[in-house]
């Protein structure tokens, strides 16, 4: 009996020790909680994301560190961006002057669609090829650039800002993504694209067969 | 880093599997344990994992029930290290059926002679359930034939020609001779033909100024009824009128006074509603927060733009 109780000491302290929680707990939440917006919007999941966004803002506030806080006002923002919504990304433009990170002005202005050259290399490495072939208004390399994202969420963004330059094929590419993924709100914004661009009448209707099924 | 990583798991799980060998070992699962059988002529009443005592502590339970090829049952019951000393030669179990409780086998024990050995046979007697309820019976019965003795006693004494019973009986038979011979009850009680003459004179009287009462209490009866017609009954109205609206007036007053309170506490209870809503939102956010970290694929600190 005492050793049992000896050894389930050990193993509570043990145990103890493995869920010690960081000091900058604050920032792992709200990283989290963010994760957990991006699906959720992406998902039609819109009162969870509302409420993980606002925890993801709350858990951020508790620190000086506006860099984190302006980098929720630009995912979010870029989330709208992705799925056809206008959004100007003034919360982070209220915000920016205080913050005074580069590489964050530099995505604001991709957002923007107004990247100069100087501030492609301070993007996230897998849009500065989209960005450039952007800039250079090479758009069939654009179109390849986004199929070969391997994130969801950047294909999403990058084929939304380069708005009527896509090619049907990336809009497809798009669409298999999104749905791979759950995407709701991201799929049905794509299909309304595809009939946009669909001349064909009976394909029209069965794409808008499909937007009806998915929406109801 | 992944040294100490690996080793702080290691020493966790192997901390964590001496901790389980430790509680099977303290409950005896890795006991060696001896079988010993019995043969009954029925199974019922019988189960596996029915427990076996000695002395009111658990010993041993059946293993395993089975039916032979002459139709009795043959049963296998195990016992650890440490009781098998009390299975020893001669013993004798006994299924006992309490009327409160679940049966059980009762293990009877020659202490003195030697352990028996391993899967050996031994004798099982069934224990009587009427036999039971008569030695539970007898103290009850004992407390009955108390009671007819006392009865017994109790008649003997009245039968006894000295006893009070019987004197009291006698002294109503003379005061009932008595009655018989007086010419009436009330002399038969006074012994005095002239008191009750008196009484009865007395009574005469009585009677007589119970008339003149009667007849002055009608005569106010008259003067009270006119009373009552000309001032009393209009003003008696009047008052249950007055009293019904004062009634009515309160009533009013206390709903009002209600309302006015419930009014004043309503931005007050608002508060309270909101503040506590505000604290049950916040716990239910640190849950999902923490589900949030638990469903994350890996932990990140910082936010992945899209």
């Amino acid at each position: 009996m005492r050793k049992l109780s000896i050894y389930l000491l050990i193993i509570l302290i043990f145990s103890g020790c493995s869920f010690d929680t960081p000091p900058n707990d604050w920032q792992y939440k709200s990283a989290n909680a963010f994760d957990s917006y991006t699906k959720n919007f992406l998902r039609s999941n819109d009162k969870m994301a509302k409420n993980d966004l606002q925890r993801a803002i709350a858990h951020t506030k508790n620190s000086a560190d506006l860099n984190h806080l302006a980098r929720i006002y630009l995912g979010e923002c870029a989330l709208n961006i992705s799925v056809g919504l206008d959004d100007k990304c003034q919360k982070y433009n209220e915000i920016k002057d205080v913050v005074n990170s580069k590489a964050l002005d530099a995505y604001y202005s991709f957002l923007r669609t107004n990247i100069t050259k100087k501030e492609i290399d301070k993007l996230p490495k897998i849009y500065q090829d989209f960005a450039w072939h952007v800039q250079t208004k090479d758009y069939k390399k654009a179109n390849t650039d986004i199929i070969s994202m391997d994130r969801a969420t950047s294909q999403l963004l990058a084929a939304s800002l380069l708005k009527n330059n896509i090619t049907k094929n990336s809009i497809n590419k798009v669409i298999e993504t999104a749905s791979f993924h759950g995407y709701k709100k991201a799929v049905i914004f794509w299909l309304e694209r595809l009939k946009a661009v669909t001349i064909d009448e009976e394909e029209r209707k069965k794409i808008n067969k499909k937007i009806s099924i998915i929406k109801n | 880093m992944r040294l100490a990583v690996g080793l702080f798991v290691l020493i966790l799980l192997v901390a964590i599997f001496t901790f389980l060998y430790l509680l099977l070992d303290e409950k005896g699962t890795f006991d060696k344990r001896y079988n010993y059988g019995f043969n009954t002529e029925s199974a019922s009443s019988f189960n596996v994992g029915m427990p076996l005592k000695y002395s009111g502590f658990n010993i041993g339970v059946i293993d395993k029930i089975s039916l032979q090829d002459d139709g009795t049952v043959h049963m296998v019951f195990s016992v650890n290290e440490n009781n098998r000393k009390w299975v020893t030669k001669d013993s004798v179990l006994m299924l006992k059926k309490p009327l409160i409780g679940s049966p059980h086998i009762e293990l009877y024990s020659a202490i003195d002679n030697e352990v028996l050995k391993e899967n050996s046979t031994i004798t099982i007697l069934l224990s009587d359930d009427i036999n039971d309820m008569v030695s539970k019976l007898e103290p009850a019965v004992d407390r009955i034939i108390s009671i007819i003795n006392n009865i017994d006693n109790i008649t003997s004494y009245l039968s006894n020609d000295n006893s009070d019973i019987l004197l009291t009986l006698e002294n109503i038979r003379k005061f009932s001779d008595n009655l018989t011979k007086s010419t009436s009850l009330l002399t038969t009680i006074t012994g005095d033909e002239n008191s009750t003459q008196s009484i009865i004179s007395s009574l005469n009287k009585t009677e007589q100024i119970m008339q003149e009462i009667h007849k002055i209490s009608t005569d106010i009866s008259k003067i009270t009824s006119s009373l009552d017609s000309d001032i009393m009954q209009p003003t008696s109205s009047t008052i249950k009128e007055l009293d019904k609206i004062m009634k009515d007036v309160k009533q009013k007053l206390e709903s009002l006074d209600g309302t006015v309170k419930a009014v004043g506490s309503y931005d007050e209870d608002l508060y309270e509603l909101k503040e506590q809503l505000s604290v049950g939102i916040q716990k239910s956010n640190q849950i999902i927060d923490k589900v949030d970290s638990l469903l994350q694929d890996e932990e990140k600190s910082e936010i992945v733009l899209p």
